[in-house]
């Protein structure tokens, strides 16, 4: 029934036309002039109409300024002068918000076939590096012809030949005009801007609101914990995004868990994000180059997970000269070398991280210990013009030890992960990406104590358990632009994925001895996908992207397949105003099933089986989008998810706790989450003020729980709100965020009552620890911890040397060191006998320091 | 195990900056609840004991008051209604509830319906069906070594029947025993452990006196728990759990043998040391029972909940299912046969 209301939403959105108000007009093209000179350049009979109060609104990349024109002398109105000065061009003079805007003519379907087009196309990289930008825009100004360039640079426009000239932008870079000349082929160089100028925002119905992309300075723009700044905490500031518990980078996506965000490194995907307890991510924030996180309005390209994609893309490392950066701040240092293997062909970026936390704590006890590190590397090689190479590997690993009981339990878990690329411009108008990918995640578990538990040698001691998956992938995606009006996408992917859920291997004579080891069991299957999309520009006003995603997940034992539509329309009200919505199906094979979202390894991938089936969700999202002013921008979004098959543990079971009924412990059940959301940005001189709110409910409901019944979500918070205010000079940086967050929702027991056993009169022995009473739970997240609210403030001071760049940081989080809670404990008073929840709170107050050089 | 791992990580973080603060538990009226608790056996007589709960609100404290003029009756199916008589006993202190009894015994294949009523608390009750009998039996009782201690296996086998949907239990009680050792000496049997008499007997002993002995057992009504490993994969605790985990109580379903006969092999092992104890010597019951399903579900939670880690929020709860109207606690029913052994040994 919900699905075929959001069906009935996204129809009504996306066939009625919203009202137009017609804008007042002053009857300019009607009014009476002649002007003074009778022979001209166009942009002289231009200047003097604009001087003479006349507005008018026009670009140079469809017009000639320099052309002489002279007059006819019959010329009575600002119509008649224009005919004249264009007279036999494809252009219309247009009335609109009170101004004259001189624009392409847009042809009818018999002009557009006789008209000449060409097809321009090209990367579009930075100045110095020759690194190329991701999602960079290339438009022509007032008219409909604008694309952007794809994750490799790449861009690919169909424009009528009269076009002149091509604006490109993005942001942090200055904007250029390039004169289009006879070849095609375009490539486009852009410089940094250090300091930025004034933006006008428009809104461009090809980029969905849904999907943001952020540059490396974007991530770095928010104070955050410890000065750690990261991907998934930048991701934290959107509308739809909260974290998990305060101050850990989990990012949880409307409504859904960690589990449900395609984490793509490079294209390969990623199973754990999470270093450190969730202080940092796998992402090193300064080998990266661009995020593009999408929270709804999925790209068909895009599948296998429900909530998000966080696609991460590296820097490929500068061609032109070598160099680098080192950071570091209270927690871990990092290091970046880049350079040119061979000069303009061939380039490497290596990027290694570990904490040094650990050194600073084994001054004061060697136990417990904690580190992690990661490594990232990625080379390119340019084969020719059309033709670039790319090989690229991560390595990271997390690992805490602790010496207990004259013996040591460790666990360290990480993912390794490798790729090789190639790209290829077949020709202007198609352009393809191979990639084959290997992704591994291993977590180990190792016990050497020798447990007594409860009188005995526990048989468990001296043990290593663990969870693997292997992962090899082989991807192709094709951009093809055929027309104006049509930008295609399409490939297929195939993987092979090596599941072992949980494994035991013991040396223990006891072990050997007692009861057998168990089997561990080994899971595979494959997955093939075919996926395609088309971006339609229907006319100016209409932008749709029809796509489909099918996806299916075998093995000898089972076979799922799913179709999955994909849908975004958008309608432009004005150039400043949008309408836009989308429906969205998304199918998931993988689970991670988690008691908690601690960023702990306690959590376990595990895959759709016989028995387990694949999660699936529908998306329905309305938004309007609007920039009504220079450098002011704002978002109002609508959206409703459905989720079928999400999965938890069952109640009080644990994965590793055996290796062959692990499918046994997993339940499956509903979810739903709807809400909206509001976000806005402005900027006054060196000020950016921004705020994203959520207000949203999101309910799961399995048979096995809470009778049957419908219950919060845990981090189901009514209120999440994030502000920020950012002071931004050339040489100074300031920034204040204050974060609000509804309280997480637990189970608390509601009475308790005398132990079974008990009254058995059965003595518990030394079996287990024993209570006298149970405790009954009567309604599942039915108590709701206070909320989360702090405010966070830093200031960078930045300096550029002739040879280097260096970046100070300081900052603290939690300035009024509000206990935001991330655990509790029911206890009883030992004097009073007075039931009370002790809550636990860690980060109170926490300054940092960082410090980074740019060389 | 991987409990372990999420301890220890956590209390990485306790040990980095925690701090804490008490909240208060939720101001809302929750009221007190009748609690009844039991396990009805065929053929055994009438044993239930009942109390009340304690809501978990602001200011609430842990102190079961025992209800006075509380009364329990059990209504048979196709009988008149009889009510159990409250005793006291010595162990209400720690049960946090009144024993009832009755010398009518429970019968397999009859539904009772057991209710408890209190002015305040009003009534709940639970409707049981006791299961029909069955047959099992234990063979190859054996010592062995386990996890590098002295255990005991046994093979228990259950002869299922194929017409009925059935749950089986196993669980290993140790009843305690008072030993008395005694000599004879001077025309008398003297007692040991009276300190003068340990004394003579010691020294008749080391003068090479043969003396007469002999010892006199009093079994207690107190159980003890045994622990029992099993590593087949067909009971609940190994699709639940671990081969390593100690159990209470093993679970079994028929759907793996439905109307045949089932061995099972158990390990019981827990308290093995304790078998040294002079004190803790006594009899081992080795209990197979059928239960109903609604039981058998209650038991299976009972397995998982863990009370000593009372309540956390990193913990997932738990919920003990009960069969109580109107109240809480489980009114659990079963056949029980029960297989007795002497592994302790003594002598002096």
């Amino acid at each position: 029934m919900t699905r075929y209301l959001i069906y009935l939403v996204i129809v009504i959105i996306c066939c009625v036309e919203p009202g137009r108000c017609p804008a007042q007009t002053h009857g300019w093209l009607s009014q009476s002039y002649q002007p003074e000179k009778k022979s001209a350049t166009v942009k002289g009979y231009l200047s003097e109409m604009k001087a003479k109060g006349i507005p008018i609104s026009y670009s140079d990349a469809y017009i000639n300024p320099g052309r002489r024109v002279s007059m006819r002398g019959t010329e009575q109105t600002v119509q008649d002068v224009l005919n004249t000065l264009f007279a036999g061009q494809n252009l219309v003079f247009i009335e609109k918000e009170d101004k004259i805007l001189i624009a392409p003519k847009e042809p009818d379907n018999m002009n557009r076939q006789r008209e000449q087009y060409n097809t321009i196309n090209g990367f579009i990289k930075e100045a110095g590096s020759n690194e190329v930008l991701v999602s960079a825009s290339v438009y022509v100004p007032g008219t409909p012809y604008g694309t952007v360039t794809n994750n490799y640079g790449y861009y690919s426009l169909h424009i009528p030949s009269y076009i002149r000239k091509l604006v490109c932008s993005y942001i942090g870079y200055k904007t250029d005009t390039v004169d289009l000349q006879a070849t095609d082929r375009r490539d486009i160089i852009l410089e940094r801007d250090d300091v930025l100028g004034e933006v006008v925002v428009t809104v461009d119905k090809e980029t969905s609101p849904e999907h943001l992309h952020m540059t490396e300075s974007d991530i770095r723009t928010n104070p955050v914990v410890l000065g750690e700044y990261d991907v998934m905490r930048a991701l934290q500031f959107q509308a739809g995004v909260q974290s998990g518990i305060d101050g850990s980078s989990q990012v949880l996506v409307r409504g859904g868990s960690s589990g449900q965000n395609l984490n793509l490194l490079d294209g390969v995907p990623l199973y754990y994000v999470d270093h450190f307890f969730g202080l940092t991510s796998v992402y090193n924030a300064d080998a990266v180059k661009s995020v593009d996180f999408h929270k709804g309005a999925f790209p068909a390209r895009y599948g296998g997970r429900l909530s998000s994609i966080i696609d991460v893309t590296t820097r490929d490392g500068s061609l032109e000269k070598w160099g680098g950066q080192f950071s570091m701040g209270l927690v871990k240092g990092s290091l970046n070398l880049e350079g040119p293997i061979i000069k303009n062909k061939s380039s490497i970026i290596l990027s290694a991280r570990r904490t040094w936390v650990d050194a600073l704590w084994k001054p004061f006890t060697k136990d417990p210990s904690f580190n992690f590190y990661d490594v990232n590397g990625k080379a390119n090689y340019i084969l020719n013009k059309n033709n670039r190479l790319y090989v690229s590997f991560y390595k990271g690993r997390d690992k805490i030890k602790s010496n207990i009981d004259d013996g040591a339990i460790s666990t360290q878990w990480g993912n390794t992960i490798g790729s090789v690329k190639w790209n290829s411009v077949l020709n202007p108008k198609l352009f393809v990406s191979n990639i084959f990918t290997y992704s591994r995640f291993k977590y180990i578990l190792q016990d050497t104590r020798q447990v007594i538990q409860y009188g005995t040698i526990s048989n468990s001691s001296d043990y290593t358990g663990t969870s693997t998956i292997n992962e090899f992938t082989q991807r192709i995606t094709a951009n093809w632009n055929p027309n104006t009006t049509h930008r295609v996408e399409f490939g297929e992917k195939y993987s092979y994925s090596i599941f072992v859920p949980v494994s035991l291997e013991s040396e223990s004579i006891y072990a050997q001895a007692g009861l057998s080891m168990p089997i561990s069991t080994e899971f595979a299957a494959h997955e093939v996908t075919l996926f395609a999309e088309d971006n339609i520009t229907i006319n100016e006003k209409w932008f749709i992207r029809p796509g489909i995603h099918w996806a299916t997940w075998f093995n000898n034992n089972f076979s799922y397949s799913a179709i999955q539509p994909r849908f975004y329309a958008a309608y432009n009200i004005s150039p400043q105003h949008m309408l836009h919505g989308s429906l969205t199906q998304m199918t998931q094979y993988l689970h991670l099933i988690n008691n908690n979202s601690y960023g702990l390894p306690t959590d376990f991938w595990i895959p759709s089986t016989s028995i387990i089936e694949p999660e699936e969700s529908l998306m329905g999202t309305f938004g309007y989008k609007g920039s009504p002013g220079k450098n002011f921008e704002y978002n109002i979004d609508f959206y409703y998810k459905d989720i079928e098959g999400v999965t938890m543990y069952n109640q009080g079971k644990d994965l590793f706790d055996n290796t062959i009924h692990w499918e046994d412990k997993i339940i499956q059940g509903k979810g739903w989450s709807y809400g909206a959301e509001i976000s806005s940005e402005k900027k006054i001189g060196s000020f950016t003020a921004a705020f994203a709110y959520t207000l949203s409910w999101t309910w799961r409901k399995f048979s096995q729980l809470n009778n049957g019944e419908a219950f919060p979500f845990r981090y189901d918070r009514r209120h999440n709100f994030k502000g920020s205010i950012v002071y931004q000079r050339k040489r100074f940086e300031a920034a204040a965020a204050w974060t609000y967050m509804s309280g997480e929702a637990i189970t608390l027991p509601d009475q308790i009552y005398p132990d079974f056993d008990r009254n058995l009169m059965i003595d518990p022995g030394s079996v287990y620890y024993s209570s006298n009473y149970t405790y009954n739970y009567t309604g599942w997240n039915n108590y709701r911890l206070p909320p989360i609210h702090r405010l966070d403030i830093g200031f960078k001071f930045k300096k550029q040397k002739r040879s280097y760049y260096r970046e100070l940081g300081i900052g603290v989080f939690n300035v009024y060191g509000n206990k935001n809670i991330m655990l509790v404990q029911l206890e009883q008073d030992p004097n009073t006998q007075l039931f009370e929840l002790e809550a636990f709170s860690f980060l109170q107050f926490v300054p940092y320091l960082t410090y980074k050089i740019v060389f | 195990m991987n409990r372990t791992a999420k301890y220890m990580i956590v209390g990485c973080l306790l040990i980095l900056t925690a701090c804490t603060k008490k909240l208060e538990l939720p101001d809302i009226p929750v009221e007190k609840k009748l609690t009844i608790i039991a396990e009805l056996i065929a053929n055994d007589t009438f044993y239930v004991r009942a109390g009340q709960s304690v809501p978990l609100t602001q200011n609430s404290n842990l102190y079961f008051e025992l209800l006075n003029n509380l009364k329990i009756t059990v209504e048979p199916n196709n009988s008149s209604t009889f009510m159990l008589t409250e005793y006291r006993e010595q162990f209400v202190g720690q049960a946090y509830t009144l024993p009832f009894t009755s010398n009518q015994k429970v019968t397999a294949n009859t539904t009772y319906t057991v209710s408890a009523s209190h002015h305040e608390l009003g009534t709940a009750s639970a409707k049981i069906t006791i299961p029909a009998a069955f047959t099992a039996s234990v063979t190859d009782t054996a010592h062995i070594q386990h996890s590098s201690n002295d255990a005991i296996q046994a093979d228990i086998t259950i002869n299922d029947n194929a017409l009925e949907e059935q749950y089986y239990v196993i669980e290993v009680l140790k009843q305690i025993v008072n030993i008395k050792n005694l000599f004879y000496y001077k025309n008398q049997w003297l007692d040991v452990s009276f300190e003068p008499n340990k004394r003579t007997y010691d020294s008749l002993v080391a003068a090479g006196v043969q003396l007469q002995k002999q010892s006199d057992t009093t079994f207690q009504r107190v159980f003890t728990r045994q622990g029992v490993f099993t590593n087949d994969h067909n009971t609940e605790n190994v699709k639940d759990g671990d081969i390593y985990a100690i159990n209470k109580r093993i679970l079994l379903k028929d759907v793996y043998f439905n109307g045949q006969s089932y061995t099972t092999r158990v390990i019981i092992g827990n308290t093995i040391n304790e078998f040294e104890e002079e004190t803790r010597k006594g009899v081992v019951h080795i209990l197979v029972k059928s239960v109903p399903k609604e039981y058998f579900e209650f038991l299976k939670a009972y397995e998982q909940y863990d009370p000593s880690t009372g309540f956390n929020s990193l913990t997932p709860p738990v919920k003990l299912s009960g069969n109580i109207n109107n109240g809480l606690g489980m009114v659990g029913v079963a056949y029980e046969l029960r297989f007795s052994y002497w592994f302790d040994t003594w002598g002096f």
